[in-house]
């Protein structure tokens, strides 16, 4: 079975010799594809070519086993793709915008729209002109996660979006990974590249590949789990650390809060530290360790004493 | 669908569409009650009815709704004929009260003429803003659009019957005043489609 999408020796060049150049890669089905890169790296480029708007000047681009080109309209059956702008009917209703563009793309399926517009509380009833960028944003990513294609392209998904709202939207592109589709998203953030389970980055219009874990080196991982979604979020310093929770609990009471710093190395806890930091409520305790962890990294401590736990703790304790 | 939304998308508010009624009616009855009721319109449509559509179109492309639709699976020739269906009616109800203007002036063959000339402005406009890269260029082409097709219009010869704007400033009944210009955009229309079918 091939991939859903295969890359082959893909070039765009504009008449200013910048575009990309002989690009080849695949997406395997539930596979989560990162394309990362500085603005002008090419991405937004790319992002047009798979979506069938620009013709490749060479290689081809295979989607489901259709050749973008030669095949182009069963091409554009087979993927829902999502542009770096959020364009929609302005005289029309969300609900009215969903169904055209679904209706567009040949899509059946409208059983999640309220599902979706809950999480990324959205009013449906008003009209799209009257949203403000987020709002746009939020509507056309239900677009896609409601269209039922095994093939998403997203270039630069979470353009305006608050934080939460970010973390919605990988929650369901987690769950539709799970399912099989192919999700492909481009984007100039570190921690929204390590959300993908495999990332390219490209470099004045060439490839080279990453581990995305590397990308956050340094960084503070929060993963919260609401119901039955898992957000994560990617923050440089404990102090946003409660910023992030309070974005994300209007969403729903957290079964669970994990934190951790991406940092190389070990850090070796005392029994009186842990027993210290084991006094927390059962709900922030991991949340309690993760900030501990860091703040004995920031300072450069190998090993947590209860001396380093109350530092830490006066340090990030609410006044 | 896509024709409905679009004319929703077209029609772009009260104030603007009062403006763009109000302004055609007041230059057709001036021109009118000076006794040139079919030049003033033919001279509308062609600047501003090939103008207007071609900006329709470059707005959807600027907003990025264009790109969207393009991707899209659905057909593009069907397509573009629901856009240039929807440009075209919404250009037919902005000039109502232009078209009664000098429907009272030069007598109601001139309606005839007058329709058609709409959907050949908006089949063109439409083509002209989808074949250009922004706003400017749009500009430049419908400029090189308008110039043969104003000499067509005040051309004396029996040829320019082939295009409704001459029927507009003579309007007449007879056979090939009819026929042709029916033909012509016919013919339009099908090579826009078969354009619009390799997008």
């Amino acid at each position: 079975m091939t991939d859903p999408l295969v890359a082959s020796g893909l070039t765009y060049r504009y008449p200013n010799g910048r575009g990309i150049r002989d690009l080849s890669f695949s997406a395997g089905p539930g596979e989560v594809l990162g394309i990362s890169g500085s603005n002008g790296s090419g991405k937004t480029t790319l992002f047009r070519v798979l979506a069938t708007l620009f013709r490749p000047q060479d290689g081809t681009v295979r989607i489901q086993g259709y050749d973008t080109v030669q095949q182009k309209e069963k091409a554009r059956q087979a993927f829902f793709p999502v542009f770096d702008t959020s364009a929609h009917m302005g005289h029309a209703t969300g609900s009215e915008n969903i169904e055209f563009f679904l209706d567009l793309y040949g899509s059946a399926a409208r059983n999640r729209v309220d599902h979706l517009s809950r999480h990324f509380n959205l009013d449906l009833g008003l009209p799209a002109g009257d949203y403000s960028l987020g709002m746009k944003r939020k509507l056309v990513l239900m677009e896609a996660l409601l269209s039922g294609k095994g093939v998403l392209l997203f270039d630069e998904p979470t353009l305006g979006l608050d934080s939460s709202a970010r973390s919605v939207f990988f929650g369901f592109i987690r769950e539709l990974s799970e399912q099989g589709t192919t999700v492909i998203f481009g984007t100039n953030r570190k921690e929204e590249a390590s959300r993908a389970g495999r990332v390219l980055f490209l470099e004045g219009g060439r490839l080279g590949e990453r581990d995305p874990g590397k990308d956050h080196a340094g960084m503070i991982e929060i993963r919260v789990v609401i119901e039955h979604d898992e957000f994560a979020e990617y923050v440089l310093t404990p102090e946003e650390i409660p910023d992030v929770i309070a974005r994300v609990l209007p969403l729903g009471v957290p079964r669970e809060i994990r934190i951790r710093s991406r940092d190389e190395g070990d850090l070796v806890w005392t029994e009186a530290a842990l027993e210290k930091a084991g006094r927390a409520p059962p709900l922030v305790r991991r949340m309690v360790v993760g900030i501990v962890e860091r703040y004995a990294r920031e300072r450069g401590y190998r090993r947590i004493t209860p001396d380093v736990v109350e530092e830490a703790k006066q340090r990030f304790e609410p006044r | 669908m896509i024709g409905r939304m679009m004319i929703g998308e077209f029609w772009q508010g009260k104030k603007s569409l009062l403006l763009k009624v109000a302004v055609p009616f007041a230059i057709v009855v001036g021109a009118g009650s000076a006794g040139y009721a079919g030049i003033g319109l033919a001279m509308l449509l062609l600047f501003t009815g090939l103008l207007g559509a071609g900006m329709s179109v470059v707005r959807l492309k600027t907003a990025g709704l264009y790109d969207r639709l393009i991707a899209s699976p659905a057909g593009k020739t069907g397509l573009f004929l629901e856009v240039s269906g929807a440009q075209s009616l919404v250009l037919v109800i902005q000039y109502l009260p232009a078209l009664a203007g000098a429907a009272w002036f030069a007598g109601l063959p001139i309606l005839y003429p007058a329709v058609l000339s709409m959907l050949v402005v908006a089949v063109l406009g439409v083509a002209i803003g989808a074949a250009s890269g922004g706003l400017g260029e749009m500009h430049q082409n419908a400029v090189l659009a308008v110039l043969p097709l104003l000499l067509a219009t005040f051309a004396p010869h029996p040829a320019a019957r082939v295009l409704p704007f001459h029927g507009i400033i003579a309007p007449e009944l007879t056979a090939p005043a009819i026929v042709l210009p029916v033909i012509t955009l016919v013919v339009l229309y099908l090579l826009f489609a078969a354009w619009a079918s390799r997008l």
